[in-house]
């Protein structure tokens, strides 16, 4: 009778030899299918689902919108959420190492993602840790009457870009850069814990406590006074909204951005599964549990909007309905208004801690897997390095009064170039160039419980990379028309266009170096079939 | 969009406006669609949570978290 090497996993478990294929220690893992499911949707339900999806919903057609967003989640959102999941569960590997097993220079796509990560995580801990200070704000409602001059006047110090003050500044804000170094320290000792005891752990405790949470603060919305009104306009349709193209981009856009795909985040949560586990079933679930906190959302917000709207007899169109200014300025001021609203306060950005933190973890542990997997570094020794490196560019820039300038344009760069040409490169490459598809079919079908048909191909060779080049090419276009926001060009150079070359620059320096760990690998189950039962069962369905 | 007048926040009827038909329709299929979905995929799931007829092959490794403790006997 084998006996299991207690040395070898104690070696492993504190962090002395890499947790890869590169020491006798084993791949980590989800220890089942629930902690995979709430960790998956932790990773995809962010700021985004909050903040973004009830205006995009109620600029595009209110309740007409509802059409265009269910054809993109089931033919963009769900094909490209199964494409990642092939990619990590049957390659075993974060996004390097899956698309190196595609083809070995395919490991660049990888580290472009990674970098990708990499600049989404250094500002988006900004955002939780500006969340958290607002929790604490809640308690005693410090916004006072003056909710837009608090947030960026007291809190954020906002410079006077354009103006007085230059565009970039190293002017340190106390109040920002505390917290900030805080949710970094708690990052980094969940990833540092593992998948299991960190990652899944995290999520076991903060998803449920989300829906509560959340959950509760919807429902009393929806019984304050003009709540209707608010749901009025979210829902009532406006069809001839669905005859407009840029209806439709956003559309795929807010299904797009919001379910954490083709940026590597679901091929290294994948890769974290047993072989022999059901993928598509689990998929579907998260993908519906996305858009279910979406619709959630957009209730919440809807109906407290058209409560802030009724109290102080403006009109929905004179409020930030969206991004940061919702959650930063019309939230609070929503807040002030309410009874309990102290109580109310610390629910919202509360969830907002919990959603953002949840996704904050999921976009590190990219970077880590593949540190670990490429460098042969030890779980505790990659946590460690990109937690003090990401954590000290997270600071020395978002944290000063200029932190929320850089932060915007670096996030609609990022996004809208790097996650939109990432998917591009994904579908080109994977389905078209090297004929990945029907192998990542066939692997999809030999372990899950819901057939994955030839619909597929359609979505993810055809349907997808169309969007995407079209929402790609607009946004290119609309940066060269006129300056994003109105910023300074030169600024615009550097921060915008300067992260999107970053994200070129670093995939092709992080792919240079040699491949440190075994190459030896063979995925599971084979293809193409050797068995006829087994062909049966599965691309041939 | 709506058929509420525009300056519905300052001219609000006793109780306000009620919400349209249209708008409760829409809010009524985007639940039924979104949240019976999710309602839906978590009792396929449930019903049915692994294949039972998998190729042979395909086993992990065990790591520290969750691996099969055995023992001599």
């Amino acid at each position: 009778m084998t006996r299991f090497d207690s040395t070898a996993i104690d070696a492993e478990a504190v962090g002395l030899v890499s947790t890869d294929n590169t020491t006798t220690a084993p791949r980590e893992q989800f220890t089942g299918q629930v902690g995979f499911i709430l960790s998956a949707i932790g990773s995809a339900v962010g700021l985004g689902n909050i903040w973004r999806f009830p205006g995009v919903a109620y600029e595009n057609g209110g309740g007409a919108f509802m059409v265009p967003y269910l054809v993109a989640l089931l033919t963009a959102g769900i094909p490209i959420l199964f494409l990642d999941y092939a990619l990590g569960h049957r390659l075993r590997g974060g996004a390097p190492q899956a698309f190196r097993r595609v083809k070995k220079w395919l490991e660049s796509l990888g580290w472009f993602q990674v970098m990708i990560c990499v600049l989404i995580a250094v500002y988006y801990a900004a955002v939780v840790s500006w969340a958290a200070s607002f929790f604490v704000y809640s308690f005693g409602l410090e916004w006072g009457d003056d909710p837009a001059g608090f947030f960026f006047g007291e809190h954020l110090q906002v410079a006077d870009v354009g103006g007085a003050d230059a565009w970039l500044t190293f002017d340190f804000v106390a109040a920002v850069l505390i917290p900030l170094v805080l949710v970094w320290l708690v990052a980094i000792a969940v990833l540092a814990a593992g998948v299991v005891k960190g990652v899944q752990r995290a999520n076991v405790i903060f998803i449920p406590l989300l829906i509560v949470s959340f959950g509760a603060l919807v429902v009393r919305a929806l019984f304050l006074d003009g709540a209707v009104d608010g749901l009025n306009l979210l829902f009532t349709p406006d069809w001839g909204a669905l005859s407009d193209p840029d209806v439709w981009i956003a559309a795929y856009g807010q299904i797009f951005f919001s379910l954490s795909i083709a940026f590597g985040i679901m091929i290294t949560y994948a890769s974290y599964r047993r072989r022999r586990s059901n993928m598509t079933g689990p998929g579907l679930v998260v993908a519906f549990s996305n858009s279910g906190f979406e619709l959630l959302a957009g209730l919440g917000v809807f109906a407290a909007i058209g409560f802030l709207a009724m109290e102080s007899g403006t009109a929905v169109a004179d409020l930030p309905i969206a991004g940061v200014g919702l959650a930063f300025v019309t939230f609070p001021a929503i807040v002030s208004q309410m009874p309990a609203g102290a109580f109310f306060g610390a629910l919202f950005f509360g969830s907002l801690v919990m959603a953002g933190f949840t996704s904050l973890i999921s976009i590190l542990q990219v970077v880590s897997a593949a540190l670990q997997e490429k460098f042969a570094l030890s779980r505790r020794a990659a946590t460690l390095g990109l937690g003090i490196v990401l954590g000290l560019i997270s600071v020395l820039g978002f944290s000063t009064t200029t932190g929320l300038i850089l932060l915007d344009t670096a996030d609609a760069f990022v996004n809208n170039i790097g996650i939109v040409a990432s998917a591009i490169f994904m579908c080109v490459f994977v389905i078209w160039i090297y004929r990945r598809g029907p192998e990542l079919r066939y692997h999809l079908n030999s372990v899950s419980t819901l057939p994955v048909g030839r619909w597929w191909y359609v979505c993810v060779g055809a349907i997808v990379p169309v969007m995407l080049i079209v929402m790609l090419t607009g946004f290119i276009a609309a940066r060269i028309a006129e300056p994003y926001e109105g910023y300074d060009t030169t600024y615009l150079l550097f921060a915008g266009w300067g992260s999107v070359a970053l994200l070129v620059i670093g995939a092709i320096v992080l792919t240079l170096p040699r491949w440190r760990s075994r190459e030896e690998f063979t995925p599971w189950p084979t293809y193409p079939p050797t068995d006829t039962s087994t062909a049966r069962k599965g691309a041939g369905r | 969009m709506a058929d509420v007048p525009a300056d519905r926040y300052l001219y609000r009827p006793e109780g306000g406006w009620p919400m349209s038909t249209e708008a409760i329709l829409m809010m009524a299929v985007a639940m039924v669609i979104i949240w019976g979905g999710l309602i839906a995929s978590i009792m396929a799931l449930r019903a049915r949570p692994d294949r039972t007829d998998l190729p042979p092959g395909g086993e992990d490794d065990h790591r520290e978290d969750a691996g099969i403790i055995e023992h001599d006997t």
